[in-house]
């Protein structure tokens, strides 16, 4: 049982200078570093009370070694006290909350009294916070000392006026003292104000801010070391002035120079003073830089993480191996290893690896021994494979069927993560089976990805049961199949499974060899028999396909043609559900394979020439185009006699624009049709009507009409003053003047046409950059926000601390992924 | 009588005892004690373990509710027609 215990409240404070003092091993006063003979010096910044940063060297503070000692904090005393820019702000407030001389808060004592000073809630004390301003913004009087308040005023980051006056910080200082505790405890803080003003800062260790010895033996010391030699140097300069009774004038600039290093010391990115910059230009990371952002110690070190057991390289295609596998080069798997614990059954083999070396394919890198780990080397692997005992462990080299988790950025779904059995393979980039480009969202066009290897036991067999390809082939999103046979796979088995496809049986074993059994005896085998080999004998199945009813039965291919409804679809969904995973996938590997032999024997391409229509379809689609114009036309013409029956709800102009709209779109549709009809059976035409490439749309487009563009939804009305473009009169409310594309790709856009065509695309391109951004950052802050939810075994969903979040797993209880096994039953 | 706002409006019908009704607030109501401890029982959470609604809610006014009750209350669904969902009460 583990003890959880819950976090009541976290209080934030102040340290004053005297706490810092007491935590400091030591005081820094010199802005010298090290000595002629490269010794540090005692109190200067690489004082050795601060901690060490080299090896041999034991610390003088807590006598650890290099590694054993955190280091230890110094401090420095500042001539004159410093506002600290992180409470700038607050100090602000509270000058303005009391008063100038006798330092209560400027509320009269019976309004106080009326609160219970232990039980304030927030808005009461924000409350007390604007009543105090008011008198003090106002210029009234003190309600305890009757003192005239005089108007504060903030510069920032860190001047303060009274009137005319500047503040000193040593005045604000003296103020603060005065403050009671109990009046900040109306303000809701528990904090000494004059703990803001720092007389004292800290020192970092300087285990926190190694200087690096560089090749030359040149010590470069860190940014921060830097930063507070400026503050030593400047706070030397000002005791000497000082001291030696130099004019105020001159005092005050230096003592605002050391504020100024100060500030930047804690944050060098405040907005209204320059950034403090190294010699050579660039802007000092201080400590505000060293945390903040994506770059900073939260989100780059905390929150992320580099690993080990990982590669990354190129993808690339290999439509031979499994979905289930992944090509990994032997380059890569000579570098990764797997730990294998040595028992009766493996331990020739382990020996045989150990035997190998480290650089000789199934070889190891390391035996782990009780008494402790050796690296396989030339010289010792014939001891080490002879002492091998069962209870050690050999890390070895990756091999064929060990299990890997691959994945491609942006990881957005759990299916950018899937586990693969490795295949190693010549050559230098990870190969994978086209299949599996969907889920990843991945083309070979120089795409990297990363494989990543489990080390235990345990995380193998929970990769290889729950993220394996085959087990992710029905999509979590929409519950159909993401993984399956596309493009050239759809077209090919088109091919082969049209009607009145036959072969020779010659041919078919051509088709089909080392994939699926032909049974002898038959002279004709048709492309729905072979078809029918890659199905489980006692599948009997109808659904409705791209070109009409397709039925199976007992594992026949009765009618109906395979589509991308069969390769990646319904068919693929039904074998998933009522065969499971396995055979989902041995369909996928084989179909696809046979689909490619199919394609590559009937030979499949596509050109512009198979857009030439026959001379009565371009004279139709012309036809198409002049009807529309002149309806749209007509409409017009009612629009300004004012007699067409308006849209309820909407105003003329806007009736108009829907008519127009709708006409137009019709226009397109018909000319759409016209081409679909004409073209005939060409490859474009195949390709769009399986699914495998494209849509009647863009052929359409290529060799119909391109249609109407829009922006923000609208035809194109932007541009000038009431027109779009200057080739048109104002306020022309007709087809072609506003973004109205007659002509088709094949035959070439008009020079007006191409510039409405480019205003659409431009808004397009527009879109999805600012929707992935701004998606991005939303599935950022999502996946913080539900990142430790968990289902229970009684369908709650539950957080952190079993907190109850949904009282049933998205309402109904119901794993997307699983509910077409739902839709199963209820059919 | 002219009122300034719907607020005010809104405030003297509560103040009267009526609820608040609307088409797209869900039902709520007040889980009687037996209920209320076979809906801890079945979750197996305590009172801390239950989604939280403040005791000032518009939409508990003139429920009754009091602090550590439990608030049933009954949603439209679109993938499941009517869905359940509880509340307790927490100061306001």
């Amino acid at each position: 049982m583990t003890i959880r215990k819950k976090i009541d409240r976290i209080e934030f404070g102040l340290f004053s200078s005297k706490m810092i003092q007491k935590l400091s091993a030591a005081k820094i006063y010199t802005p010298n570093t090290y000595d002629e003979d490269g010794y540090p010096i005692e109190g200067g910044l690489m004082d050795p009370r601060l901690g060490v940063i080299d090896p041999g060297i034991r610390c003088k503070t807590c006598g650890g070694r290099l590694g054993e000692c955190q280091g230890h904090f110094g401090h420095v005393d500042l001539t004159r006290p410093i506002i600290h820019v992180g409470y700038a702000k607050e100090v602000y407030l509270l000058l303005r909350a009391t008063c100038r001389v006798c330092g209560r808060l400027l509320i009269p004592d019976d309004k106080l009294k009326k609160y219970d000073i232990g039980h304030l809630s927030i808005p009461e004390s924000s409350n007390f916070w604007k009543m105090a301003q008011k008198i003090s913004d106002a210029e009234g009087k003190c309600p305890y000392c009757n003192e005239p308040q005089i108007k504060i005023k903030f510069v920032r980051p860190y001047s303060y006026y009274e009137g005319e006056n500047n503040l000193l910080v040593t005045d604000i200082c003296e103020r603060f003292k005065k403050i009671t505790d109990e009046d900040l405890r109306y303000l809701g803080l528990n904090v000494r104000p004059e703990w803001m003003i720092l007389s004292s800062i800290p020192v970092l260790p300087i285990t926190t801010r190694p200087s690096i010895t560089l090749e030359s033996s040149d010590r470069s010391e860190d940014d921060l070391t830097h930063k507070l030699v400026d503050i030593l140097r400047i706070n030397q300069r000002l005791e000497e002035n000082i001291n030696s009774g130099a004019p105020q004038l001159i005092i005050e600039d230096l003592w605002d120079l050391l504020q100024y290093h100060v500030a930047t010391y804690f944050d060098n990115g405040i907005t209204g003073i320059p950034p403090a910059r190294h010699r050579s230009g660039r802007p000092l990371k201080t400590i505000a830089q060293r945390l903040k952002s994506k770059e900073g110690r939260f989100r780059k070190n905390l929150s992320g993480k580099r690993v080990n057991f990982s590669a990354r390289t190129v993808i690339g295609p290999e439509p031979n191996i499994s979905i289930n596998e992944v090509g990994v080069p032997l380059l890569i798997a000579l570098e990764l290893t797997v730990p294998e614990e040595v028992n009766e059954r493996n331990i020739k083999d382990l020996r045989k690896l150990v035997l190998n070396g480290s650089n000789v394919h199934p070889g190891a890198h390391n035996v782990i021994t009780p008494i402790g780990r050796k690296r396989v080397m030339e010289e010792n692997k014939e001891e080490l494979a002879k002492n091998l005992e069962e209870g050690d462990i050999v890390e070895r080299h990756l091999q064929d069927g060990d299990i890997v988790i691959f994945n491609r950025q942006p990881s957005l779904h759990r299916i950018s993560m899937m586990c693969h059995h490795v295949k190693v393979l010549p050559h230098n980039t990870l190969r994978l089976n086209t299949s599996v480009c969907a889920p990843y969202n991945a083309d070979f066009d120089g795409d990297e990805m990363n494989l990543h290897v489990p080390q235990s036991e345990e995380a193998i067999a929970e990769a290889d049961i729950l993220m394996k390809v085959q087990e992710c082939i029905i999509s979590p999103r929409f519950g159909r199949p993401i993984i399956g046979g596309r493009h050239d796979h759809v077209t090919g088995m088109h091919i082969l499974t049209k009607d009145r496809t036959e072969f020779t049986r010659g041919e078919a074993l051509n088709l089909t060899g080392g994939i699926v059994k032909i049974s002898k005896g038959k002279k004709k085998i048709t492309g729905k028999e072979i078809f029918s080999e890659l199905l489980p004998t006692d599948l009997t199945l109808s659904y409705e396909g791209k070109f009409g009813k397709v039925s199976i039965e007992n594992g026949k291919l009765v009618s109906g043609v395979i589509d991308s409804e069969g390769m990646s679809g319904e068919l693929l969904k039904e074998l998933f559900i009522r065969y499971g995973s396995d055979v989902a996938r041995e369909f996928i590997d084989s179909s696809t394979r046979i689909a490619i032999r199919a394609i590559m024997e009937h030979g499949f391409s596509t050109g512009i020439d198979e857009l030439d229509l026959p001379e009565g379809g371009l004279k139709k689609i012309e036809k198409i185009t002049e009807d529309a114009k002149a309806n749209v036309d007509n409409l017009i013409k009612l629009y300004q006699k004012g007699e067409f029956e308006v849209i309820p709800g909407k105003s003329l102009e806007e009736s108009l624009e829907d008519y127009t709209m709708a006409e137009l779109g019709k226009a397109r549709t018909m000319a759409g049709k016209t081409a679909e009809e004409c073209a005939g059976d060409n490859s474009a035409v195949i390709m769009a009507r399986t699914g495998a490439r494209g849509n009647l749309l863009n052929l359409t487009q290529m060799a119909g009409m391109v249609g109407q563009q829009a922006v923000r939804g609208k035809r194109i009305k932007r541009g000038y003053n009431s027109r779009t473009l200057s080739h048109f009169m104002k306020g022309d409310v007709s087809a072609e003047a506003n973004g109205f594309v007659a002509t088709n790709f094949k035959k070439g856009l008009r020079p007006i046409e191409y510039f409405f065509h480019a205003m659409g695309g431009r808004e397009s391109l527009v879109d999805t950059a600012i929707r992935t951004a701004r998606s991005g950052y939303m599935q950022r802050r999502l996946i913080n926000a539900l990142q430790d939810l968990e289902v229970y075994p009684d369908r709650t969903v539950r957080g952190d601390s079993g907190i109850i979040v949904q009282f049933e797993y998205g309402e109904d209880g119901i794993d997307p992924m699983k509910k077409c096994y739902l839709e199963q039953k209820s059919r | 009588m002219v009122f300034k706002e719907q607020n005010e409006y809104n405030k003297l019908l509560l103040s009267l005892g009526y609820k608040l009704e609307n088409m797209l607030v869900p039902k709520h109501e007040v889980l009687n004690d037996k209920d209320a401890e076979r809906l801890l029982g079945f979750y197996n959470v305590t009172r801390d373990g239950l989604p939280k609604i403040k005791e000032d809610d518009p939409a508990l006014k003139g429920l009754g509710a009091r602090m550590g009750s439990i608030i049933k209350i009954t949603r439209k669904s679109p993938s499941v027609g009517i869905a359940f969902y509880y509340r307790v009460v927490i100061e306001g």
